[in-house]
């Protein structure tokens, strides 16, 4: 699995993902660390399917018993299905998690980990000299859902918005906005079940100033392409299943 | 016939196909107790006739709450035992996967940090092992003690149709009852047998691990 820092000063962002051993079928999935000093943080660590290749390039970075903190975004198994795994590696650890979800993500094989459970209006990961915050994004798409936004790095870890289905060999960074709706559109305007929960995120997602945001699938946005996909997505219908 | 259990998967199937044998155990012992007291009822109404088969009743009674409440105690067992195999499995997968990782070796930079994780999770393994083979051991045991209970229906059921042929008048419903007891008994054993083979194939395949 390849691994990329996307923000390297006092403190790192490591996106790890483009697995090119990955089974065919698996949907391709990014997950982030943030290393801070001695203590490193998984954000949406993945399925069973990538954890060997996963916990694999995590080791290039940290010591396993550096990993103080796991968080998972919802409920999804391609976000959180090896919780059990890691939980034998790190039992010391933390699962920051929307509280709406404890007890289904504990059926991923969870008896020692501690929960902390995230409240709806959101919260703060504090990883000591970054305080990471917890953006509310519910039903984006799952009804309990938060992303997390670093105000010192600038970077949005933006969960399932912003994600694209593409090929593993596909860059991390987006380089023709255009070009990438295409391969947006429709895991928008499928996943993504209410418009008003779009429009609430958009407003509170606005006011943050981002200079990577960084989503679970498909390629990160950087600089005036997060505007882009901003207007981009205000301007998308969604929930089309319904008809 | 033992069962062979070549994979660790096979571990989870043994653990839920005793649980539901020895539900069906529980169904066949407690219809029989029902059908037993539908002899009881026949053989007052035979009167004297009749008088050689009440204690067979009661004997069938006996046996029939023997069964239930040494399958209430194993149920409870076989509920641990299911644990124990989900633990079991779980582990095994989980060594899997860091062996993946350790097989690379020193090419992967921190691996000493995954290789202290690995023993600590082979302890556990092993610890999960001998608690797993002593819970086995234990329902084996106890699988034992019913196949005991069962033992002398056998002659009862071949007294008891003797008994019921001289109930005249009778001896058609009591000879129903006498058959009853023997397919019982019979299913009863049957499906005992078949989760003892599952036990001993349990056992031989926990024995035969090396962590």
């Amino acid at each position: 699995m390849k691994s990329t820092k996307i923000y390297d000063q006092a403190h790192e962002w490591i996106v790890f993902g483009r697995d090119p051993d990955k089974l065919e079928k698996i949907i391709d999935t990014n997950q982030y660390m943030v290393k801070v000093g001695d203590r490193a943080l998984l954000l949406d660590p993945g399925g069973t399917e990538i954890f060997a290749p996963m916990l694999t390039a995590v080791l290039e970075h940290v010591r396993v018993d550096q990993i103080s903190d796991l968080f998972a975004s919802h409920q999804d198994p391609d976000i959180i299905s090896s919780l059990g795994l890691w939980e034998e590696a790190v039992p010391e650890s933390r699962l920051h998690t929307p509280w709406l979800w404890e007890g289904f993500i504990r059926h991923f094989g969870s008896h020692k980990i501690e929960f902390v459970p995230i409240p709806d209006e959101g919260g703060v990961i504090d990883m000591g000299a970054i305080k990471l915050q917890l953006i509310p994004a519910h039903y984006l798409h799952a009804s309990g859902n938060f992303h997390v936004y670093d105000p010192v790095a600038k970077i949005l870890m933006s969960g399932d918005v912003g994600a694209a289905l593409e090929a593993p060999e596909a860059p991390m960074f987006v380089e023709d906005f255009d070009q990438h709706v295409a391969n947006m559109k429709m895991f928008h305007q499928r996943w993504m079940p209410s418009n008003r929960a779009k429009q609430d995120w958009i407003q509170r997602v606005r006011k943050l100033d981002i200079e990577i945001m960084a989503p679970q699938h498909g390629r990160m946005f950087k600089d005036a392409d997060v505007g882009h996909f901003l207007d981009w997505f205000e301007a998308l219908e969604v929930g089309v299943a319904v008809p | 016939m033992t069962r062979s259990l070549n994979k660790k998967e096979n571990i989870l199937i043994a653990a839920a196909t005793i649980s539901s044998e020895l539900r069906e155990v529980r169904k066949i012992a407690r219809e029989m107790s029902l059908g037993v007291m539908n002899a009881k009822a026949i053989s007052h109404r035979a009167g004297d006739t009749a008088r050689g088969f009440r204690p067979i009743t009661d004997f069938i009674d006996e046996m029939a709450h023997e069964i239930i409440s040494l399958v209430n105690q194993i149920s409870k067992q076989s509920v641990k035992f299911s644990y124990l195999a989900v633990r079991h499995r779980h582990l095994y997968q989980t060594t899997i996967h860091y062996q993946k990782i350790i097989d690379q070796g020193d090419a992967v930079k921190h691996i000493k940090s995954l290789k202290k994780v690995m023993s600590k999770v082979n302890a556990d393994s092993e610890q999960c092992r001998k608690s797993f083979i002593a819970m086995t051991r234990k329902l084996s045991t106890l699988l034992e003690d019913i196949q005991r209970s069962t033992r002398g229906a056998q002659i009862i059921s071949a007294t008891s149709r003797v008994e019921a042929s001289r109930a005249e008048g009778f001896s058609q419903s009591l000879e129903v009852v006498a058959n009853q007891v023997d397919d019982s008994t019979d299913n009863i054993r049957t499906r005992l047998q078949i989760s003892h083979d599952h036990l001993i194939g349990v056992l031989n395949l926990l024995c035969r691990e090396k962590w």
